[in-house]
């Protein structure tokens, strides 16, 4: 509520509310602007203090982890009744939230107050849920059905449908019917009077649910004309942004005031005239509720977007860029520009692990000229470089959405670059190190440094050994010629006359090179050898002691095997056979031949052996 | 067997190949590194790794140039053929899981223990399929020689010759497992935030995004698309293949 007062009431005003007894009773109570809230959005937390007194104490808000917390401002309205003081300051809070779940809201108190506000519930739904659409009622409101108090004056329209004369009334306007959630709507409540008032006026400011309400000082007063007629206004301009979509509606604004009557029953005389236009009639007039629809921010936040609605730009400082490691250096970030800038979050500090930082500060100061709410916001930080060398602080980044293009946009600083000197020993932020040994202090991480040898590359020789390719097929053929001989072997053992047989010729042919290789001067042993060859050879076909056998038992013992010799090849036998024995008994008759009959011997062996292996 | 065995150790030793024919060019590709010349350097370290394509030294370098560069994904292919090539060094294997953590994966699978992973990977891929095939040699000669021996060699060759047979098996069950777990045909997503289509071409709609540098299995290919697979979700779709690098 607020109070529009001649200045002279005013200053009575003040001078009734010195006067006034500090002790009175102090009253407290919460109300929130809507019991769910989605991850990104905001609600208003509107605590108001009430008493009997012009100077009320401030509430005692609790700490609120699972939010952030920012002072949206206070508006105070004064009452002054048969000379006594009531006033009520409302205090509203912006509350972002921080992370998602149901939160309660302690009780809230203030120096003085009877009692403490009752704790409110509130919930915080993820950004793919939606919060009821209907705001609902705020919690801490008046439940339904308290109507005004018993015997208050009943609203009245603005033109004064229901008696009030039509040369006072109020009219409440906005500047745009749509706007954006967090986009400024400046409301303008207009009281025009034509007539004397006599007494106090009071004035109800309306019910701005689901708003932030700035208020856009000073009152402005002037004449204006309305169908020919002259007219006295006061003005009141409030700011308004809008903290949930949909259709919201500003209540209406009511005037409280006392005019002059003129009676019916004045009569013609001049004393029952005076006295009549003398006597006060209370009024009470309200303006047209007002409604507003309010677009939802499009889709597409940019990383970091806070609901910041306008046009902002940011720049950053640093109180000094040359400095020593462990030396402080306050950075200021400083954002201006229109919009609610008093719920702009601290910005994100960045990631640089060579410079440590403090807490940061915030300070706002409020530009309301040309009844646009803007102004700047300046947050500070203590940085202290870890290390020396160059260090940059990245740029800090503000986005917003800009109503006016209908897009975000993003407010940045440039870079700030120190030059960090080494400090002195122990001049690193070690104040606040534990008297323990100190470990590692991590400052970046990186990749490892190139390979300083080995640059030419080298090659493992057991991974060279895998791209033999073909030649790995060489074991595999050992093992299986070594399975071959062993297998030849140990059929060799399970039969030996069959051994016999098969090696007969290879022993024949070693006698008769042998025979072959003696010199002339020992034919006889030659013919000798190659006599026992065929000998011998044909024993072991017949599997019979070469001692003793004749041509003869040869002979016959050959035709008896399961595939017997040809006829000829006997023969050839036969004459080889007796020839032997003539050499080996007649040394003379064998001098000169030895090589030939070898060759023969050897000839007709081979023969023989194809033909009885055949 | 002592034989096999001092051959075994002997091929397990990397061997220095020349050093002189590429020490110039590495040392000016060095240079440029350390002036912060960084796509100059990976330019310099790219043709030195095409000339000696085993060395995983150079592929280390160019992978560090790549990343100073800004291109993580070329990086970590890099990094992923140094470590296939010499996957004990210890800066390979931290540069490599550096760079998976900036795409979003982990180097060692999770839920495996650190150092399994370490002995499971300790040998790359030929030097397991080198150790298999010795071991298939020192079996297959020692079960030849037995064969052609007497009973009572043959005897004391037995268990050298089943000692050696283990080996063999376990050293093949092994290479099929890294080959199982670290498939040739894989690559590395190179361009940022790739679209992963649901078909090979534009007029399909796009599936999801991949960041750079993560790895794929290259499972098919149509025309300029490859289909691939994403490791760490498991993820198929189509992508350019301009936007991988083949591993």
């Amino acid at each position: 509520m607020r109070a529009l007062f001649p200045p002279a009431v005013l200053c009575a005003a003040a001078l009734a509310a010195a006067a006034a007894p500090a002790a009175a009773a102090v009253q407290i109570s919460a109300e929130l602007s809507r019991p769910q809230v989605v991850m990104g959005d905001q609600l208003s937390l509107a605590v108001t203090v009430e008493g009997d007194q012009a100077s009320l104490p401030s509430p005692k808000l609790p700490p609120l982890d699972a939010f952030s917390v920012y002072d949206s401002g206070r508006s105070q309205s004064l009452n002054f009744v048969n000379g006594k003081v009531s006033s009520s300051v409302v205090y509203t809070y912006v509350l972002s939230p921080r992370q998602p779940g149901k939160f309660k809201i302690p009780p809230i108190t203030a120096d003085g107050a009877a009692a403490p506000t009752a704790p409110l519930d509130v919930e915080v739904l993820t950004p793919g849920s939606r919060a009821s659409a209907a705001p609902g009622p705020a919690q801490g409101a008046a439940p339904p059905g308290t109507g005004p108090a018993p015997g208050a004056p009943a609203p009245r329209a603005a033109r004064a449908r229901s008696g009030a004369p039509a040369d006072v009334f109020v009219t409440a306007s906005v500047d745009r019917p749509r706007a954006y959630v967090n986009q400024q709507v400046t409301l303008t409540v207009r009281f025009l009077n034509a007539v004397q008032l006599l007494g106090d006026l009071r004035y109800d400011a309306p019910e701005t649910t689901g708003f932030l309400a700035e208020e856009l000082p000073p009152v402005r007063n002037g004449m204006t004309q309305i169908d020919g007629r002259a007219y006295q206004f006061s003005e009141i301009k409030v700011a308004l942004f809008p903290i949930q979509s949909g259709k919201l509606t500003i209540g209406p604004a009511v005037i409280h005031c006392q005019i002059a009557r003129m009676g019916a029953d004045a009569g013609q005389d001049f004393f029952d005239r005076f006295f009549a236009m003398a006597a006060p009639q209370p009024v009470t007039l309200n303006s047209e509720p007002v409604t507003i629809q309010v677009d939802p921010l499009p889709p597409g936040k940019p990383e970091g977007f806070t609901g910041v609605v306008g046009r902002l730009t940011a720049k950053a400082s640093a109180d000094r860029v040359d400095v020593k490691a462990g030396e402080a250096v306050t950075l200021s970030v400083a954002v201006s520009g229109t919009g609610n800038l008093k719920s702009l979050p601290e910005p994100r500090l960045p990631d640089v692990p060579s410079l440590r930082f403090f807490t940061t500060e915030s300070s706002s100061s409020i530009d309301k000229a040309n009844d646009r709410v803007g102004g700047s916001k300046t947050f500070r930080t203590v940085a202290v470089p870890r290390v020396s060398g160059a260090i940059r602080v990245p740029p800090f980044s503000f986005p917003y959405f800009d109503p006016e293009r209908k897009a975000y946009a993003r407010a940045e600083t440039a870079p700030i670059d120190l030059r960090v000197a080494p400090g002195a020993a122990g001049a690193a932020p070690s104040a606040a190190a534990p008297a323990q040994p100190a470990g590692l202090t991590a400052i970046a991480d990186d990749i490892r440094y190139l390979k300083t040898a080995d640059a030419a590359g080298s090659s493992s020789a057991l991974a060279a050994f895998a791209d033999l390719g073909p030649w790995h097929a060489i074991p595999f053929a050992f093992l299986l010629a070594a399975a071959a001989v062993a297998w030849r072997r140990r059929a060799d053992e399970a039969d030996p006359r069959g051994r016999r047989r098969r090696e007969a010729l290879g022993r024949a042919e070693a006698r008769l090179a042998s025979a072959a290789a003696l010199p002339e001067s020992e034919a006889a042993k030659a013919a000798a050898l190659a006599a026992d060859a065929l000998a011998g050879y044909v024993a072991d076909q017949l599997d019979a002691p070469a001692a003793g056998l004749t041509l003869k038992s040869a002979l016959e013992g050959l035709k008896t095997l399961r595939r017997p010799p040809a006829a000829g090849t006997l023969e050839r036998l036969t004459e080889l056979w007796r020839e032997a024995e003539v050499r080996r008994f007649a040394p003379g008759g064998a001098r000169g031949d030895a090589a030939r009959f070898s060759h023969d011997a050897s000839s007709l062996l081979k023969s023989l052996d194809q033909e009885l292996r055949r | 067997m002592i034989s096999s065995l001092t051959l075994a150790l002997a091929l397990a030793f990397p061997r220095p190949a020349a050093a002189a024919a590429t020490a110039a060019p590495a040392a000016a590709a060095r240079a440029l590194y350390d002036a912060g010349n960084y796509a100059d350097a990976a330019a310099a370290y790219e043709k030195l790794a095409a000339a000696a394509p085993r060395s995983a030294a150079l592929q280390y370098d160019l992978g560090a140039a790549e990343f100073k560069a800004g291109r993580l994904g070329r990086a970590t292919a890099s990094f992923e053929r140094a470590f296939a090539l010499n996957p004990r060094d210890s800066d390979i294997r931290f540069n490599l899981a550096y760079t998976l953590r900036r795409a979003g994966e982990d180097f060692v699978p999770p839920g495996t223990p650190p150092a399994l992973f370490w002995i499971f990977t300790a040998l790359s891929e030929r030097e397991l399929a080198g150790l298999h095939w010795l071991a298939a040699w020192t079996t297959l000669l020692l079960a030849g020689a037995g064969l052609l021996a007497g009973a009572q060699r043959r005897r004391s060759l037995a268990p050298w010759t089943a000692a050696a047979a283990g080996a063999w098996v376990v050293f093949g069950l092994w290479w099929a497992g890294l080959r199982a777990a670290l498939p040739p045909d894989r690559g590395v997503v190179v361009a940022p935030a790739a679209e992963l289509r649901h078909g090979p071409g534009p007029n399909f709609g796009v599936a999801f995004t991949v960041p750079e540098g993560r790895r794929v299995r290259v499972l098919g290919a149509s025309g300029p698309w490859l289909e691939v697979g994403v490791l760490k979700e498991g993820a198929r779709g189509w992508i350019q293949a301009d936007a991988i690098e083949r591993l």
